[in-house]
């Protein structure tokens, strides 16, 4: 740089030159009275000029831009009185408005002044010169300044169109670029810039670097910034810029530890580089405050000084943003929310795209609690960088927070396990298989997954927990927060209150949730302040110990240790309304109420206790009170409350039931509560089901099935909807006698009642609903039989309820009925007979009955049970009638058959006396031959007598022992006789070997007659009495088969 | 292991089966059923006896003389019937209605009977076994003489449905249970009322006195069971574990157990020092009506809906 300047003067062709040493010049009078010495000597405007940009450099480090603008304007002021000088005019007033826009940059209050004044005097020079290249690149500018991106690009082209290689305006377009996000056109620019004028100042190689950086290629976004400090090693921009690359490099987790360690000391020795360079840089400003801010809360002072500085100094809004940033960081660990709220939207509007200060911004809106627009910017974050574990975090947390989001905190839950096991199998250990909830290390993390499954997945809340306590539980130096113990101890109380746990498991997980409340009685904090908090704590882990004394039964248990709480914390709501709820489940309704008037007196604004004074109403079959309550909370406290809303659609129903004349009314009014309740919920089973139960009670039928049965898809376990879809099937299948259908519901019924709600009334009687109408449509007996049965063991379930009764009278009379119109075969004489006397006891129930007082809650209408009284006797005198007719009937058949056998009998009897004639007879043939034979033998006999005698005269010694051989023959007659006795009896007891073809019984006929007359009668009648008791054996098996046929 | 199914007895009755006795003497196990019939079992082998007919509504209620010579039962039409376990036959049929004259005719007595508003719910055998006691729905107690089949007198609780009665062994107080949970203690020899218990807030469908008749033990529809000091009147502990209505209990004539039943299937035996359940049975496949301890208290006996017996051994541990 030149020392001198010679100035020529003008003065009358004089070549007189003026002399300015420009060391003389630090001295800033001795610039007055230069300009002076311009002013008065009428000297070209160009100097004016020259010296303006020279006092700027000169000053620009001390800030000094008046003597700048004092040149300029007095060059503007002077240039009035010349003429010729237009071109450098235009300059000037280029100049001046390029000060302006710089000032409007810097400057957001004034923004509109300086732009206003940078218009003026550009328009002015335009008026000079519209083709004016400078003016064309000037206006653009002002464009750009003003965020008019697409009108600046396109007045930057156009001074290009006039001089591609005009420097201002290609350096214009690279930042229009550059600013849109186009990197690429951008980068092309500045390195045309770049081949065009390769040392150009500021150093153009800092943006390129920039937008390498921006395209995500960091090296050689490094070595731009490395060149440009090769180049000038004060580069402050270079420095400041590579310190923050350093920086991001030291916070990035994938970095190593050892590299992130070095980083993170290259940028710190860089910023401080920068810092003593250059005091004014806002880039450095801002790394010096985060520096501090990092160190730790005793240098938040330090870090808030550099952030002001930083603004002070700042004059684009990326970088104001982050000084604003960082001092919403300040507050907020401060602990001054307010304000760091409001920095941070600040800081969000300076500078949109910083994905930092947009989740600054959102915590700082979920820590307002509005929740929705936290979400909106953690989405936006998150379309940019799916991948930001801290977002997704945070995200997750604030889904969990808001119950229409919950589907989306799963899906966020699951992709930050993805991110975790991703990044850890990039790391050193990957030893863990995925799906396994070990891979996560990240206590916080597993604290939000339990806190968000706690409602809908006990098991993975609890196994999150659990991983979570053993963490810190491992980690030296850190102590389990007494929270964690209670919470996991409460997952298990909640999963021993499921109705499907055993009794076992239940009992189990109880008392590994009273263990667990123990351990947290025991663990406690370190520190001065937390014995307040401990204090809470333990009050709620006493609470908790005593809601699981009341989940085992304990009421008393419960109570004392309620009381116990109440006595340190008299104002403890929670253990008054559980007192209130023990006493309400004692059915000491009274005193719940009491109770809950108690916890009102505290806080009459409390849903819960207004709820439960209803629900005392409601099991004290005081609806109107109960709607009062529920109408309180709705109208002076939630009137969105899902809850009160569907219970007081219920009490709607319940009305409309009892008041059939306002019915479609109530009706309407129920379904107003419960769409309001779904508005607020719509996945509220409830609600839906209750909207389903009106269009039911205002004949609806199909739209009420279609509802019931889209219900019943989504919540297929509710056995209610079941019911209830059951119970519009079985309206639906009446009138069309749709039987199928409504047998097809019996199936639903039973189901449910096989789902283990055996003692739900409503559904027995329903069940016995579907049974009568089945058997009176199908004419079926039997059904009407089980349909009495069924209504017996309703009555035996409840035994005060008279339409019960009522039912099963009318049963009973209907089965008579039923069995009256079957045809003569399909109604047994026993059947019968039990269906007069089921008349006689329906007669009597009517009778009964009918003698109450008509009262709409008796449940049957008295008139009605006088007549169906009287219809009784009618059709007990059919039925008796029938079973006359019956009888006459059966007697007749019997007399036939009776008729039938005595003669069968008669003609056996004949037969047989026949055959024992002819055996008489035989037998008498057989004795007179015999006889014959004796005759004669004795004839014989005789005669040999006479011959042996005669004989006996001639030889007798020989003759006498010939004769005694045949006396002993003679013997043998009678031997004989007793042979065949023997003959008989050895016949009876081994049967005969020699006859064994011959069948027994005829032998033993046979051999009866032979005997003695009375023993022979005797065993006949016997026989005769066995028969007889087979025929009527059989007679009964038959009617049996009747009766079994007409039970099929 | 103490506690073993012994035996299960599917199909014995042709229905649910409502109620269970067994006798103290002639070792007999009377049940009811829906049915409409009483049957009589032998207690050994479990083996029917004889099936008593005559009721026409379903048997809600069956008691066993001390004696073990006679047995009663209820039904749902209000019907008393006594009868007589040495003959298999009927000796009385007792209207409960609202004239309260017995009908003592052997045959045609299911003639003229009244019917209606329930005047008969379950029927107890007094300790000296000469009068059975029943529950009537408008809260009084009827008590009649066995001897005669006349209404001796009738206790007044001024409350509501009396659902369940149970007679001290000493013979000396008569407790009620009512459908709206209250129950009541009258002193037998002069039949006053002695205490008013607080407790439940459901029915209560059954009571049993302890050996001693030191304490009562009430089930009811709110899953409790609970335990009270007949004497001073108040409840010593409430024991949860049935998971529906506790239709059922008995006392172990060893003292130290008793039994309860529910509609949740399910048999459980307790002990009454500890007041902790110390087994459950899962017998059953539909609720269990009735549990009745044998004579010394080594088996018990419980009947169900599902129309089957169950009989446990269950010696002392």
């Amino acid at each position: 740089m030149d020392t001198t300047f010679e100035i020529p003067l003008h003065r009358q062709g004089n070549q007189e030159v003026l002399v300015v040493n420009t060391a003389t010049l630090e001295d800033p009078t001795s610039w007055e009275a230069l300009l002076n010495v311009l002013i008065s000597e009428g000297i070209q405007l160009s100097y004016f000029l020259e010296f303006a940009v020279k006092s700027a450099l000169q000053y620009y480090r001390l800030g000094r831009m008046e003597t700048f603008d004092r040149f300029l304007e007095a060059a503007l002021e002077t240039s009035a009185t010349r003429s010729g000088e237009d071109v450098i005019v235009i300059q000037i007033l280029n100049a001046m408005a390029a000060r302006s826009i710089e000032l409007a940059e810097a400057n957001a209050a004034e923004f509109d002044t300086h732009t206003a004044n940078a218009t003026s005097l550009l328009n002015r020079a335009e008026s000079m010169d519209r083709m004016n290249l400078l003016t064309i690149v000037g206006k653009a500018n002002l464009m750009l300044v003003r965020k008019q991106l697409y009108q600046a690009m396109y007045s930057f082209r156009g001074a290009l169109q006039q001089d591609a290689n005009y420097l201002p305006a290609l350096l214009g377009l690279a930042t229009v670029e550059f600013q849109k996000g186009d990197y690429k056109a951008a980068l092309m620019h500045y390195q045309r810039v770049l081949v065009l004028v390769p040392d150009i100042q500021p150093d153009v190689r800092v943006p390129i670097g920039l937008t390498f950086y921006h395209l995500g290629m960091e090296a050689e976004a490094r070595a731009a910034f490395s060149r440009a400090l090769e180049l000038n090693p004060e580069n402050v921009d270079a420095l400041a810029l590579i310190s923050v690359m350093e920086t991001n490099k030291a916070r990035n987790p994938s970095t190593p530890d050892k590299d992130r360690g070095e980083a993170s000391k290259k940028a710190n020795s860089l910023i401080y580089g920068a810092y003593s360079l250059h005091r004014k840089h806002a880039v450095i400003f801002n790394q010096m405050a985060e520096r501090f801010f990092l160190k730790g809360s005793d240098n938040n002072e330090k870090a808030r000084i550099m952030a002001e500085a930083a603004l002070r100094s700042a004059t684009n809004k990326v970088s104001r943003g982050d000084s604003l940033a960082i001092k919403a960081k300040i507050a907020q660990s401060n602990k001054r929310y307010e304000e760091a709220h409001t920095l941070f939207a600040e800081a969000h509007q300076l500078n949109p795209d910083s994905i930092a200060i947009q989740l600054g911004l959102a915590q700082s809106l979920i820590f307002k609690k509005k929740y929705t627009e936290a979400v909106t910017h953690l989405e936006s974050i998150l379309s940019k960088e799916p991948n930001n574990y801290e977002t997704l975090m945070i995200a997750a947390a604030v889904y969990a927070q808001v119950p229409e989001m919950a589907n989306k905190a799963a899906d966020a839950y699951e992709r930050l396990k993805k991110l975790l096991r991703a990044s850890q199998s990039d790391g050193i250990q990957s030893k863990t298989t995925p799906g396994d909830d070990s891979s996560l290390n990240d206590p916080e993390l597993l604290i939000d997954i339990a806190r968000f499954y706690e409602k809908t997945d006990i098991k993975q809340a609890q196994s999150a927990l659990e991983r979570a306590i053993s963490i810190f539980e491992t980690t030296p130096n850190v102590a389990v927060p007494p929270e964690l113990y209670n919470n996991l101890a409460v997952l298990y109380h909640l999963e021993a209150l499921k109705p499907q746990s055993s009794k076992d498991a239940a009992q189990q997980s109880m008392n590994a949730a009273e263990r667990l409340y123990q351990r947290a009685m025991e663990a406690g904090y370190e520190g001065v302040e937390a014995v307040r908090r401990i204090e809470d704590v333990r009050t709620t882990i006493k609470y908790n110990l005593a809601r699981l004394s009341e989940s085992r039964g304990s009421a008393k248990g419960a109570e004392s240790q309620y009381l116990d709480i109440l006595k340190v914390h008299p104002s403890y709501v929670d253990a008054i309304l559980r007192l209130g709820c023990i006493a309400l489940e004692q059915g000491k309704i009274e005193n719940a109420l009491q109770h809950f008037a108690d916890a009102l007196a505290i806080d009459d604004r409390n849903v819960r206790a207004w709820s439960l004074v209803a629900k005392a109403h409601i099991t004290n079959k005081m609806a109107r009170l109960a709607r009062k309550a529920f109408e309180k909370i709705l109208q002076e406290i939630d009137k969105y409350d899902t809850y009160a809303l569907c219970h007081t659609g219920n009490i709607c129903l319940r009305f409309a039931r009892s008041d059939p004349k306002q019915c479609d009314i109530h009706c309407k009014r129920a379904v107003e509560f419960f769409t309001k309740a779904l508005r607020q919920d719509t996945r509220n089973v409830y609600a839906a089901t209750g909207i389903a139960i009106a269009f039911a009670q205002l004949d609806k039928l199909e739209e009420a099935r279609s509802l019931f049965t889209q219900i019943q898809e989504a919540a297929s376990s509710n056995t209610n909807v079941t019911v209830n879809l059951a119970h519009v099937l079985v309206e639906i299948g009446q009138p069309h006698a749709a039987i199928p259908l409504v047998a097809s519901t019996q199936l639903i019924y039973e189901s449910v009642v096989k789902r283990g709600s055996a003692t739900d009334l409503d559904v027995i009687r329903s069940l016995a609903r579907a049974h009568y109408i089945v058997a009176k449509t199908e004419k079926l007996p039997d059904v009407m039989h089980t349909v009495a049965k069924r209504l017996e063991e309703a009555v035996a379930l409840s035994p005060n309820d008279l339409s019960l009764k009522y039912n099963l009278a009318l049963a009973k009379q209907q089965y008579a009925q039923l069995l009256n119109d079957q045809p003569k075969e399909k109604r047994p004489l026993a059947a019968l007979r039990e269906a007069v006397i089921g008349l006689e006891t329906s007669e009597k129930i009517f009778d009964e009955l009918s003698k109450r007082r008509a009262d709409a809650s008796l449940g049957y209408d008295v008139e009605r049970a006088r007549e169906r009284a009287n219809y009784s006797k009618g059709v007990r005198r059919v039925t008796e009638k029938k079973i006359h007719e019956t009888e006459v009937l059966d007697r007749q058949r019997e007399d036939r058959l009776a008729d039938i056998r005595a003669k069968r009998d008669e003609l056996a009897e004949q037969k047989r006396r026949e055959e024992e004639h002819r055996r008489l007879e035989e037998q008498r043939q057989q004795e007179e031959l015999a006889e014959m034979r004796r005759r004669i033998k004795e004839q014989v006999q005789l005669e040999n007598e006479k011959m042996r005698i005669a004989l006996q005269e001639e030889k007798e010694r020989a003759e006498r022992r010939k004769s005694s051989n045949r006396g002993g023959g003679g013997g043998g007659g009678e031997d004989d006789d007793e042979d065949e006795d023997d003959d008989a009896r050895r016949g009876d007891s081994d049967g005969e070997p020699r006859r064994s073809s011959k069948p027994k019984q005829k032998r033993k006929r046979k051999e009866k007659p032979a005997r003695a007359e009375g023993p022979s009668s005797d065993e006949d009648d016997e026989e005769m009495r066995i028969k007889r008791a087979k025929s009527s054996g059989i007679r009964s098996k038959l009617s049996a088969a009747v009766i079994d046929s007409d039970e099929d | 292991m103490p506690f073993t199914v012994h035996k299960v007895i599917k199909e014995a009755h042709e229905d649910g089966i409502w109620s269970v006795a067994c006798g103290r003497r002639g070792n007999k196990v009377v049940t009811g059923s829906v049915d409409d019939t009483v049957r009589v079992w032998n207690a050994d082998s479990m083996s029917l006896m004889h099936t008593l007919e005559g009721h026409q509504l379903g048997v809600i209620s069956v008691d066993i003389s001390p004696n073990g010579s006679y047995a009663v039962s209820t039904s749902l039409d209000s019907q008393i019937r006594i009868w007589d376990l040495m003959s298999h036959s009927l000796v009385k049929a007792l209207e409960a209605g609202p004239g309260g004259v017995p009908s003592s005719s052997r045959l045609g007595a299911n003639r003229d009977n009244q019917v209606g508003s329930v005047k008969a719910w379950s029927v107890v055998f007094s300790p000296d076994g000469r009068q059975i006691s029943t529950g009537t729905h408008d809260g009084n107690i009827n008590c009649w003489a066995v001897e005669t089949g006349e209404k001796d007198r009738t206790l007044e609780t001024r409350g509501k449905f009396v659902m369940s009665l149970a007679y001290s062994p000493n013979g000396m107080l008569l407790a009620s249970g009512a459908e709206n949970g209250s129950i009541h203690i009258f002193d037998v020899p002069t039949g006053k009322l002695l205490h008013s218990l607080p407790g439940h807030s459901m029915a209560i469908r059954s009571m049993t006195f302890s050996p001693d008749s030191q304490l009562l033990i009430t089930a009811s529809d709110d899953r409790r069971i609970n335990i009270y000091d007949v004497h001073h009147a108040n409840c010593l502990s409430t024991l949860a574990g049935h998971q529906s209505w506790v239709l059922s209990v008995a006392f172990s004539p060893d003292t130290t157990h008793f039994a309860s039943g529910s509609s949740d299937k399910r048999v459980k035996v307790w002990d009454i020092n500890s007041r902790q359940c110390i087994h459950t049975f899962d017998t059953h496949t539909d609720q269990v009506w009735g549990v009745a301890y044998n004579e010394d208290g080594s088996r018990l006996v419980s009947v169900s809906d599902d129309r089957s017996i169950a009989v446990y051994n269950v010696y002392s541990v």
